[in-house]
């Protein structure tokens, strides 16, 4: 069970190093030592997913860069989304923290000292 | 009356040989010659008789400690090369993006042939020596991440015994038994054809399948990044400069899978590629 939903907030795991080569992204994930590489609509996806936006809204994004059909996209990003969560490479933010606009690496900053 | 032959410069592993035995001496003097160096050494072996089941007996030491169990005299080559091989990676891997895979050149750009072994690394490298390109290694590519060039590592081509048929012109001069590797001096093969360091300008991926058509198969930044950091010495200790060093050699030079069947196929394939011009 991954929890993920349409209305998740998904962002990069911590910790990931992503190199983007033309249209495909390699990522090492660090927590498993493991490359992986991702292609065509995967490959944006996971690029979108930065923690800006619902998943249905990401799906909305490829749809209308891929001229795909809606409804099929959003079944197809919400199975990468989970795919993805399961290989530790994204993971769901809080809605409390997204609404506010602030990551979970922002709250745990130490305060800066004066 | 020991003769101390070098110093030698593997990727920064710099060493001097001491050997007591004439004949056994030249040979390893003329198999290390393209590593010489004016670098003051770190360390030493020594090759030393010992009493054992043959009159030709010898003991490898590094440092003063046994590298191997005694051995006969026509495997010491294979081990002093071994050894040598071992310490290079040791230090080349600290400062470099360090790939298993050998390397040539030719006007002044360097092509990476990375495979797991027993891929055709080797043939292939020989191959194109004889061929004319210039001999950067056969064994470990060491990439300054920084300025992403070669630095060669012209160490003796070690041929395997499933291909020395294609160069009869090679066989070693010392004795060595049946099945046994050859240690060729790059300079054995073509005067003069060892170079420095040049920056890559072509990635491939042999892969030698017995019947197979040799051709070359292209591949994506992302897919060679793949391949290439499954050939990467200790990809895991510096991932994040390692993948960023592989990511940016990818961008910049083109990357086959070269398919061998043959390997005088192979040699024209890779010198009818039109992407070794420089810039």
């Amino acid at each position: 069970m991954t929890g993920v939903e349409p209305t998740s907030v998904l962002a990069h795991a911590p910790g990931l190093v992503v190199e983007v080569l033309d249209s495909e992204v390699v990522v090492w994930e660090p927590a498993a030592a493991q490359l992986h590489r991702l292609d065509g609509p995967a490959a944006l996806t996971f690029e979108l997913l930065d923690g800006s936006e619902p998943l249905e809204r990401t799906a909305e994004v490829i749809a209308a860069t891929l001229d795909a059909e809606p409804a099929q996209v959003r079944h197809d990003v919400l199975e990468l989304a989970r795919q993805l969560v399961g290989l530790g490479l994204v993971r769901p933010l809080s809605a409390a923290r997204t609404v506010a606009g602030v990551t979970e690496g922002d709250v745990l900053q130490p305060p800066q000292d004066a | 009356m020991a003769m101390v032959l070098g110093p030698y410069d593997a990727l920064g592993h710099v060493f001097t040989v001491t050997v007591a035995e004439d004949r056994l001496g030249e040979c390893i003097a003329r198999t290390l010659e393209a590593l010489g160096t004016t670098c003051q050494p770190r360390l030493e072996y020594s090759v030393a008789a010992v009493p054992g089941p043959r009159p030709d007996w010898y003991e490898l030491r590094r440092d003063g400690e046994p590298v191997m169990p005694a051995m006969e005299g026509s495997l010491v080559l294979d081990w002093l090369a071994w050894a040598v091989n071992q310490g290079a990676i040791e230090s080349g891997r600290q400062q470099n993006l360090l790939m298993h895979a050998a390397g040539v050149a030719r006007d002044g750009l360097g092509v990476v042939l990375a495979a797991p072994m027993e891929s055709g690394k080797t043939t292939t490298c020989t191959g194109l020596v004889r061929d004319g390109w210039s001999y950067l290694t056969d064994e470990a590519v060491a990439v300054d991440p920084a300025t992403l060039r070669v630095r060669a590592f012209p160490k003796a081509l070690t041929i395997d015994p499933g291909s020395q048929f294609l160069f009869p012109e090679l066989r070693p001069e010392l004795p060595s038994s049946s099945g046994q590797k050859w240690q060729v001096p790059p300079h054995s093969i073509r005067p003069g054809c060892v170079t420095t360091d040049v920056p890559v300008g072509l990635l491939l991926l042999p892969a030698y399948r017995e019947g197979a058509s040799t051709e070359l198969q292209p591949l994506t930044p992302a897919q060679a990044v793949m391949e290439l950091a499954q050939c990467t010495f200790f990809f895991i200790e510096q991932p994040e400069r390692n993948l960023a060093a592989l990511a940016q050699l990818a961008r910049t030079a083109p990357c086959y899978r070269l398919v061998i069947g043959a390997l005088d196929e192979a040699v024209t394939l890779v010198n009818e590629l039109p992407h070794l011009v420089s810039a």
